[in-house]
Parts: C-alpha cells; structure tokens; sequence
C-alpha cells in the first residue's frame, strides 16, 4: 500500500463525519514524540466533550483555558453536563470570626483542598443550604437578603427579598433543585416570638420558585410550646423542620420534634404538631439532610437530664414515621477530634455525610452506602488560638446548574 | 477473486451456513483469519436463533482491506450490528473512515471482550493494550470507536486519555495535543484568576 498524504479537516464538528485518518506505513516509526499535526484535530467536537466528561471537575476547569476550542467545549450549553452522574460533595470550610470569609473546598474523589473564593458569603455565620450545584445563602443581619450561587463557575444572583422581616428571632433556609429542568425552590421558615405571650411563636413559611421569580407565603400560624430553629431541609418535595420545647408545656422529651410541610399542597390551615415526629432521642442538636431523596439525620445524642453533654453521634434516616438508626460514630473517632461541643456542623448530599466539630478543622466523613467512616485529608486551616471556631457546608460540585 | 464471491456466496446462501465456513486458502485470507477464532474452520452445529444471520462479518476498511470476524464480535459496534440487522444484509460492512490497521486493533479489543469470562474484570487488560498503542493511533482507535459506535470501545479510551491529561498542567496538556494556544496573555491571566483554585499546584 501506498502511503498517502495527510489530510485533515478543520476542527469543527462534522456529526459523524470524521477526518481522514494518515495511513499508517513503514515511515511512522520514526514519527515519536513531536506529532508534526495537532492530534486534537483527529477529535470531533463530541469527542473531545466525552473525554472531558470523563475527567475530574478541577481537570475539566483547567481544560477549559487551553485553548478556544476547549474553552467551548467547557463552557457552552453544546454539550449538557446534565449527563454527568450525582457527584460526591465537596465540603468547604472556613474559621468564623467577623472578617470576610475565606476557606477552603475539600474534592473527596481526589483528595485535595483547595484554596477556595466563595462567592457572595459576607460573613461566616450567615445560613447556607445546597442542592445539586447550587448554594443558597442568606445574610444573618437582614434575614431576608438571600444569594443563590454556583461556587464552581462563580454565577451568582441575589433573590428578591423575602418576606417575613429582617430579624426575626429564628429562621432556617433549604433550596430544592429540580435536576432535570433546572428550576429551583428556596424556602425560609422564620420563627418570631408573639410581644406579649413568651409561649407562643409566629411560625411563617415563604416559598420563591426561580421559574416565576417570586415569594409566597402560604403558612403563617401560632404554636404555643414550641419554637422553630435554624435547621430545615427540602426533601422529595416536602420540608421538614426541626422544632425545639420551650419547656412551657412541662418537660417534654425529647425536646427535638421533626414537622413537616408539603410545598406542593401548601395548605394554609394545617396543624403542624398533628403529623410531628418526635426524634429518637435526646439530642443536643440535629442536623438534618437530603441524601438521595431520603431525609437524614445527624444527631447529638445528650443525656436526658444534661441536655448540654454529648455522649456520641448518631445518623439517622426517616422510613415513613420511624427513625431507623443507621450508624453510631464510632469512640475512636469522636476522641479524635479532640473537644466536641454539644452542637457541631454537619451537612450531606448524594452519599456522603460530612461532619466537622466547631472547635477544630478536623472533618470526618461518613459514607452510607458502604457504611464507612473515614477522616477527610488534612485540611490547610490551622487553629491559631484556643477559642478559635470553624465551620462549613457541602455542596455538589457541578457545570451546567446557573443561578 | 475467490473473495468476491465468498462474499456474494454469504449474501445468496445466508440460510447454508455451513458452506460460508469453507474459507478459500487465498493468501488475502490467511491475514484475515489471524481475527477468527481458531474453531471457525471446524463444523459449527447451526443453532443460531435467527437463522439467517450470518454467522461471520466481513468488514471493509479505508483501503478496502477485508476482515472477517465473528458476528458476535462485531455487534459490539451499533454500525456493524445495525448493517446486518436492519435486513439489508450489506457484507462487507464498509467502514470507510477507518483505516485497517485501527480497525485491526478494535477487532482485538472486541475480541478479548467478547472471549470474557462471566465478571471477569478486564480493567488491567483494558490499560496494558491502550498503553501499548502510540499516541496516534489511541487517538485514532477513539475516532474510530465513536464513528463504528462502540459504546465499550468508546468509553475505554475517553476514559484512558482522560486519565493521561487529568493531572497536566495546561501548558502539559497543549504539549500533548499538539496545540497552539489562542488565547491573549490578558484573556488567559483573567481565566486563571477567576478559578485560582483549579490553577494551583
């Protein structure tokens, strides 16, 4: 066989055309190292999209500034990054104090900590919550100023302000996206005393849709007894919120109690404590989260009459009405990280839990498919001095989601 | 050439199986026979559910190079099985954007999969014959995979050449790609600055 000359077409996508490929003679062997034809020319565009698709987000950025071709590739709606699968969450930390926030992003895949400029936090205790590539924050100082983002291509928008007052006395935040249509919910449940009558609490619960743009406050009523906290997530369409006995009506235990809000429905007129679920146990605190549509629990298992002691961890996950309990930190590691205070940060999506204690940067995470405990990498953020707290949050890693 | 009318024998005679299994000893196809399982030549009971299906492919490269391979091994290409499913019985299959040598290579790797052992993990197989091939020709065998529509072959070597860039620097990744950077030093300085995080080491 005779070999031919080269051939090759312009880098753009022919469908199922490709180049021509350069026979292969006698002569290549001396063809080593310096290609003198650009192999990205043998890709067509789809080619090239699914070998990107194959790499590590991080990887995927960094293609991305190669050239014009692959900056395309990245970051044009051509190719839907829909279709990469649920990734693992990474779980962002940072030291609270009253300065601007700055932390690091921990990738679990891979291992590593990033140096990380999240956008739109101001301030380290503002709430957060996350859904499939989107973090929704809202400010601690004006309740009703909330950020939605995506922290991996840094596209931001603040919401319309929610209703309800700037200051109410508690409020809690959970953002749903829908992974297919990309559209979103974000709920704020916010909690105010009634001047005058310290047992009762105004419970309000406002929704925004981002397809429409606008609130709604569908629930607006008393409960006496009871008070909200800042612990809420959105969970296949429902809310679920952690309420807390005001000790008013006689001790109750335990003092956590789980309510629940369908955002479909959305009565108006519903009695929360009719359908409330009381947690397991003596908690000190919960955290609560959505792992694949299932809600799960993170608890601070406390002593009945020490409420402020943690004698260990639990996770549990709601099955209908029940709490199955599926793991118990084991000792070793509620022993590593030092002191652990009765309230702790803890946050999961997709598999993995994670769970960090206030007073140290050590992060301990919690697989529930294999029921692995394993400590994360060594995180960059030291302690500097003794009364120094950190905290974070996770979210899923993802290209295609816009706020 | 005995060939050609092997091939119109496949197309007129496709319900006698049997009879396609005589294969000429022509020079062309002892080459071609590197590719069929070593009891092809031998008597095959005819038990095939669709009998007439073919029991061998013949594929045609770019150079018209022919290859006669089991259909089992061939469906792994939606090409290939589409062509000889869908009725119109076209034997040779052309395959006109692949030159012979890379359909060689897809062959083989068809081959060791199809030969697998229920479960058996082929992953280390996978990598020792992609790291074998030149860069070329690992680039060439994808094009090939998408075109022929090998969804195995496919995945393999994206993911093979994804995991040779995965920790390149960019400059690293240009190198090997052979490609020239058409960004502006500003437009790139802006694109480091906006995701440091992704650009540190």
């Amino acid at each position: 066989m005779e070999s031919e000359e080269w051939e090759f077409y312009p880098a753009v996508s022919h469908g199922g055309e490709v180049a021509a490929y350069r026979l292969v003679s006698e002569d290549s062997d001396d063809q080593d190292g310096g290609t003198s034809v650009s192999l990205d020319t043998i890709l067509p565009d789809d080619l090239l999209e699914k070998v990107l698709s194959s790499l590590p987000i991080v990887s995927i950025i960094r293609s991305g500034s190669v050239c014009k071709r692959w900056y395309e590739a990245v970051h044009s709606g051509r190719y839907t990054w829909s279709n990469m699968v649920p990734q693992k969450p990474w779980y962002f930390m940072f030291t609270c104090s009253e300065e601007a926030v700055s932390g690091y992003a921990y990738d679990p895949s891979l291992r590593k900590w990033y140096g990380f400029d999240f956008p739109c936090i101001e301030k380290s205790n503002w709430s957060t919550s996350s859904s499939c590539g989107l973090v929704c924050l809202m400010d601690s100082e004006n309740r009703s100023r909330i950020f939605v983002c995506n922290p991996i291509t840094r596209d931001w928008r603040r919401l319309l302000d929610a209703p309800g007052g700037k200051s109410p006395d508690y409020s809690a935040l959970a953002v749903s996206v829908n992974r297919k249509s990309h559209n979103y919910s974000v709920v704020v449940a916010k909690c105010k005393q009634v001047p005058e009558e310290y047992y009762q609490w105004n419970f309000s619960i406002h929704i925004y849709e981002s397809d429409g743009a606008s609130w709604v406050t569908p629930y607006n009523d008393i409960l006496v007894g009871w008070r909200g906290g800042d612990e809420c997530v959105i969970c296949d369409g429902v809310l679920y919120y952690l309420i807390y006995s005001t000790g008013v009506l006689g001790s109750i235990e335990p003092r956590h109690c789980l309510v629940m809000y369908d955002l479909s429905t959305r009565p108006a007129h519903t009695s929360l404590m009719n359908m409330a679920i009381p947690v397991p146990c003596s908690l000190t605190c919960g955290r609560l989260m959505n792992l694949k549509d299932r809600l799960v629990m993170v608890g601070g298992i406390g002593k009945q009459d020490r409420p402020g002691i943690i004698k260990g961890i639990g996770i549990w996950e709601l099955h209908r009405k029940d709490w199955r309990e599926v793991a118990r930190m084991p000792h070793k590691f509620f022993q590593g990280f030092g002191e652990f205070d009765d309230v702790f940060a803890s946050s999961g999506t997709d598999d993995l839990i994670y769970i960090q204690s206030y007073g140290s940067p050590a992060l301990l995470t919690f697989d529930m498919s294999q029921k692995l405990w394993k400590w994360a990498a060594k995180s960059p953020v030291m302690k500097r001095f003794p009364l120094q707290l950190f905290t974070g949050f996770c979210f899923e890693p993802r290209l295609e989601i816009a706020s | 050439m005995d060939m050609e009318d092997d091939t119109v024998q496949v197309r007129e005679n496709s319900a006698e199986d049997t009879e396609m299994l005589e294969l000429p000893k022509d020079p062309a196809e002892v080459k071609a026979s590197e590719f069929i399982k070593g009891e092809s030549s031998k008597e095959i009971p005819v038990e095939s559910q669709q009998p007439e299906l073919p029991e061998n492919v013949v594929l045609q490269s770019l150079e018209k190079e022919e290859f006669i391979i089991k259909l089992a091994v061939g469906q792994q290409s939606e090409i290939i099985k589409n062509a000889i499913l869908d009725g119109r019985g076209e034997n040779p299959v052309p395959l006109l954007n692949v030159s012979a040598p890379i359909l060689a290579k897809a062959i083989e790797f068809w081959k060791r999969h199809i030969d697998a052992a229920e479960g058996e993990d082929l992953t280390e197989w996978d990598k020792a014959f992609l790291g074998d091939l030149s860069q070329e020709v690992l680039f060439e065998l994808a094009a090939a995979a998408n075109y022929m529509e090998s969804k195995s072959l496919l995945d393999c070597t994206c993911k093979f050449i994804a995991d040779i860039i995965k920790e390149m620097k960019v400059e690293e990744v240009r190198d090997y790609f052979g490609i020239e950077c058409d960004f502006t030093e500003e437009e790139e300085r802006k694109m480091r600055e906006d995701n440091a995080w992704a650009f540190e080491q």
